[in-house]
């Protein structure tokens, strides 16, 4: 599924499995959720779940398992992305990777058996427009 | 029982910060569980690192880089003068707890 320069939307219930590419893309978009208790995105050949130049972006209750081949969550050149209680487990790769973003909170949720490291936080020095915040597990 | 976001079992570091700034691992006395990873438990390099703070934490059972290494970075906090920002940094036979170097690291570890 690919959500693409678009705004204000909400996908409840999906399960993406088995594509050729990443089993969520979220790029250029704002004020995205997804939520939903059953959703799943597993098995794909690329990422679980992409979010790209995007801003105010929620993923509550996502499962990002298994297999997805190259890793399980990525958050690129964004602002104001929450994923919460989220299981992000036995992919390939690594299991939630964050560049040159702001205001990422990863709040409670499970980021486990990853063949990758469990959080990569990068901000390369080549570009200085933003900064990585990533508040992590509030207890509930 | 420990609740919150837990990093179990990853085959590399459990949390890498390469040259970012204003990281909360943990935040207001809830923690981060990490346990397993297969290199550290928690690994901060790059001169561009700062501001990151790591608090109410537990981190164990790492691999033989050890829990946490702090290879960098400026305004590194393990701990607070909090008693609900402690960390719980489990010995280990393989590695060390906790190992700061780097000729301009500036790291407080404190109360853990």
């Amino acid at each position: 599924m690919q959500i693409a320069k678009t705004k204000n939307v909400v996908v409840e219930g999906i399960n993406s499995f088995n594509n050729n590419y990443d089993g969520i893309y979220i790029l250029g978009s704002q004020n995205v959720a997804i939520m939903d208790q059953d959703s799943f995105t597993q098995q794909n050949h690329m990422k679980g779940l992409t979010i790209h130049t995007s801003k105010d972006i929620t993923i509550n209750n996502l499962h990002i398992e298994p297999e997805n081949q190259q890793g399980g969550v990525s958050v690129f050149q964004s602002e104001n992305v929450t994923l919460a209680d989220c299981t992000v487990l036995e992919n390939s790769g690594i299991a939630c990777f964050i560049s040159d973003s702001k205001d990422v909170a990863l709040i409670r949720g499970n980021y486990g058996e990853n063949e990758g490291d469990g959080l990569l936080l990068i901000h390369p020095a080549i570009s200085r427009l933003w900064e990585v915040i990533c508040d992590t597990a509030y207890l509930s | 029982m420990r609740y919150g976001l837990f990093i179990m079992n990853c085959a590399g570091d459990g949390v890498r910060v390469t040259n970012s700034q204003n990281i909360c691992i943990g935040q207001y006395g809830c923690g981060v569980n990490i346990a397993g990873s297969g290199k550290h438990g928690i690994y901060i390099l790059g001169d561009e690192t700062k501001h990151v703070h790591v608090e109410s934490s537990m981190i164990m059972d790492s691999g033989d880089r050890g829990n946490i290494e702090i290879a960098a970075g400026d305004d590194i906090w393990i701990g607070g003068s909090n008693a609900n920002q402690r960390n719980n940094i489990e010995f280990q036979s393989n590695g060390v707890g906790v190992l700061v170097h780097g000729q301009n690291t500036n790291a407080y570890i404190i109360n853990n």
